[in-house]
């Protein structure tokens, strides 16, 4: 099912976000900001290390 | 991004320091380097890409990758250690300036070439600071995903407009629009040791009849991770082998015995690509109509019998209803008649009106036949354009299908041709051409296998994740790392979607982009378009007699054609990822940057008319524009649009020094009337840079 956007005020995408559940939006945030900072590296070895941890701490 | 000095010491074919000082002016942005086929344009482009990259940013078309430095110079020299091929390149991004160099000596090239010595020094308030880690500064600068569409040989994009690369131009998109990492993000939370680990957390404290459901999980996602490692194995052979080919097809072309042959080869193949481009065009059109109109045709025989029926109920008066059954329920309801007869059960005039129901209907009755009438006429109407649309598609189609046959067995003759010529080197060639062939229609087989094969597996595998949500857990160890499990997967679906609207929400802003660039270069009544499904096309309105509305038609492209789309999609691309900051989007924080455009001989491919239309745009692409042309590609009507453009600020041209000089090169160049000399004898190979003052 399509979602009405044009009332509102966020984008398709930010709606999408929203729509998830509070411990999904809080792990995406926490991964997202992780994986900005090291998107220009070839290697980045912790990146794992560091999403499980996200994963642990916001699903108890 | 712009670049202001680019130079370079014993890189490939430059010997000695040679160097490059690029237009930075806004309203003369365009630096002009002539060169002949042959005479270093492809190497100057690489050396940008080293530069920034090193080896992995060498293009695929570059031979024996691991041979940097000047070959005599090479071969010379008794001090491998200060024996080096140099580039450094001198830019501005965001007004800060910074120095690049890469360095690469013999002794390590003897070694492995991969490993190049690279520095960046940043002159920041007259002071110079050396930045500690060059090439992730580089690569936030400009990711090297996005350098394809920046530095790149204009006769080779014309693969993004085709059908099949729907898939790069949303990486394209990606790529340049700072949406990578979601793309990344989404790889990162699929991986092993992420999705995979807290799958096996479950499986350690969950049910015997779980764990074993996750294991055949974790077989298929592996199955699946396996075939999609190996799709790429063969997409990069694939185009391994494409441009082993175009090696081959070159060396025939300029082999004497061959020549006349191979250019035939070259003619027909480029016209049987053509014509495979028109022909899916068309079974779309095909497969379009049928899927709207098809059953028309099979509806002749129930029309004729649906007239049948309703000329018999005529004749019987039975429609239209002329009398309507609510009045006689209402006068049954009254037991009183119109004529003031009583209407009691079992009464005669009871029985008469009753009687009268069997031929009355009501209101909506009378409209279902009309309704009905209509309807016939319309399907027999529908079927009769049906019928001649399909025909007349069908014809054309049979007739580029026959083209196609005769182009392929013409080549066939060729290659039976060149294949029994005595020539030892024309034949081993013939030979290997053949094996190249053979293994590319292997791999695209194998593609489109594998392609159907993760496509079921992927089903089988989503199955099995419902599955096991749905089995419930005793166990809180169980049920925590179910949740967790399930978190991760609910954030990879999450980040998917929105990463399908934010490409779909930026294709119409796209699209305009694309339109404002075709318009500077194609007739009116045809225009770009990115569709909903992410292909490149050209469409144009065609006007239907006795219709209101004008037909809009996919335009079945020549290679041309294609190479123009392309280039007016990395232009839109690139001014968009100057304007990022404006474009909404989910992810805070993105900025746009301005990037410079290199392109190896942008007018390639096009015919006469496309060559001035890109050449009195081509200033427009982006703030500073570098183009590297031949004289075939150049002399005539792009000169004459170039020059009257005024854009030109800087221009140089390729001196090649060799012992032969190739058969469709020139030994003097001539600009505005002037001679420059391109061509030296010599029995070592180099080219020189040299810049033109006129």
């Amino acid at each position: 099912m399509s979602t009405d956007t044009s009332k509102s005020k966020h984008s398709r995408s930010q709606e999408a976000f929203l729509q998830a559940s509070e411990d999904v939006q809080n792990l995406l945030r926490s991964v997202l900001r992780d994986e900005r900072e090291v998107m220009h590296l070839k290697r980045r070895p912790e990146i794992h290390q560091k999403i499980l941890e996200h994963v642990k701490r916001i699903v108890r | 991004m712009i670049l202001e000095k680019l130079i370079v010491e014993n890189f490939r074919q430059f010997r000695g320091r040679q160097e490059i000082v690029l237009s930075d002016l806004r309203d003369r942005n365009v630096t002009l380097i002539h060169g002949e086929n042959g005479f270093g344009k492809s190497a100057l482009l690489n050396s940008l890409l080293w530069g920034f990259y090193g080896h992995d940013g060498l293009t695929a078309d570059v031979a024996h990758k691991e041979r940097i430095i000047h070959e005599g110079t090479a071969a010379r020299s008794k001090d491998p250690e200060n024996t080096a091929a140099t580039v450094t390149i001198i830019f501005r991004h965001e007004g800060i300036k910074y120095t690049l160099t890469r360095v690469l000596s013999l002794a390590q090239q003897l070694v492995d070439s991969r490993k190049t010595l690279l520095s960046l020094e940043i002159l920041r308030d007259g002071q110079t600071l050396t930045e500690r880690m060059p090439q992730p500064k580089i690569q936030s600068m400009m990711p090297d995903g996005i350098s394809q569409f920046l530095f790149f040989n204009g006769e080779r994009i014309d693969h993004l407009a085709m059908e099949e690369s729907a898939d790069q131009v949303t990486d394209a998109i990606q790529q340049m629009l700072g949406l990578k990492v979601l793309r990344s993000t989404v790889e990162d939370l699929r991986h092993q040791n992420v999705r995979g680990k807290l799958r096996s957390d479950l499986r350690d404290c969950t049910s015997d009849e779980k764990a074993a459901l996750i294991d055949e999980q974790t077989r298929l996602d592996d199955q699946i991770a396996s075939l999609t490692e190996k799709k790429t194995l063969t997409h990069n052979n694939l185009a391994a082998h494409e441009d082993e080919l175009e090696k081959i097809n070159a060396k025939l072309e300029a082999n004497r015995v061959a020549h006349e042959l191979q250019a035939r080869r070259d003619a027909l193949e480029h016209q049987q690509k053509d014509l495979g481009e028109r022909e899916a065009t068309l079974t779309k059109r095909l497969t379009q109509l049928i899927a709207e109109d098809g059953y028309t045709l099979f509806a002749d025989s129930l029309v004729v019998r649906g007239r049948e029926i309703m000329a018999r109920l005529r004749a019987e008066n039975k429609i239209p209803a002329r009398v309507l059954n609510s009045f006689l329920y209402e006068l049954l309801e009254r037991s009183r008649c119109i004529c003031k007869r009583h209407l009691d059960e079992g009464t005669e005039e009871r029985i008469a009106v009753e009687e009268l129901l069997t031929i009355a209907g009501d209101q909506h009755f009378n409209n279902a036949v009309g309704a009905l009438d209509n309807a016939l006429g319309v399907i027999e109407g529908v079927s009769q354009r049906t019928r001649e649309n399909l025909q007349e598609l069908n014809r054309e189609r049979l007739g580029i299908r026959g083209d196609i046959i005769v182009i392929g067995e013409q080549l066939e003759e060729i290659h039976q041709k060149l294949g029994s010529k005595e020539d030892e080197e024309v034949h081993k060639l013939e030979d290997t051409r053949h094996k190249l062939q053979l293994h590319r229609d292997e791999a695209i087989t194998e593609m489109g296998r594998i392609d159907g094969k993760v496509a079921e597996l992927s089903g089988q595998s989503e199955a099995l994740r419902d599955q096991i949500q749905r089995l419930e857990d005793n166990e809180e160890a169980a049920r925590r790392a179910q949740r967790r499990l399930d978190a991760v997967e609910e954030g990879i679906q999450k980040l998917e979607q929105i990463l399908q609207f934010e490409i779909e929400d930026l294709r119409p802003i796209l699209n305009e982009e694309i339109n404002r660039h075709f318009k500077q270069i194609i007739d009116r009544g045809y225009w770009a378009e990115l569709s909903e499904s992410f292909v490149l096309s050209i469409r144009k309105n065609v006007a239907i007699q006795d219709e209101e509305e004008d037909l809009i038609l996919d335009v079945a492209q020549s290679t041309g054609q294609r190479q123009v789309t392309s280039l007016v999609f990395i232009a839109s691309l690139v001014s968009l990822a100057r304007k990022r900051a404006e474009i909404p989007t989910i992810l805070k924080g993105l900025t746009g940057a301005e990037y410079p455009m290199v392109m190896d001989s942008p007018f390639g491919q096009l015919s006469t008319r496309f060559r001035t239309g890109v050449a009195k745009w081509i200033p427009d692409l982006a703030p500073q524009v570098v183009i590297f042309a031949s004289s075939t590609q150049y002399e005539g009507a792009v000169a004459d649009v170039l020059r009257d453009t005024k854009k030109i600020g800087k221009r140089y041209y390729l001196r090649y020094h060799g012992p032969h000089l190739q058969t469709d090169a020139k030994q003097d160049l001539s600009i505005e009337g002037k001679m420059f000399e391109q061509y030296i004898e010599s029995t070592e190979e180099f080219t020189e840079i040299m810049e033109v003052e006129l």
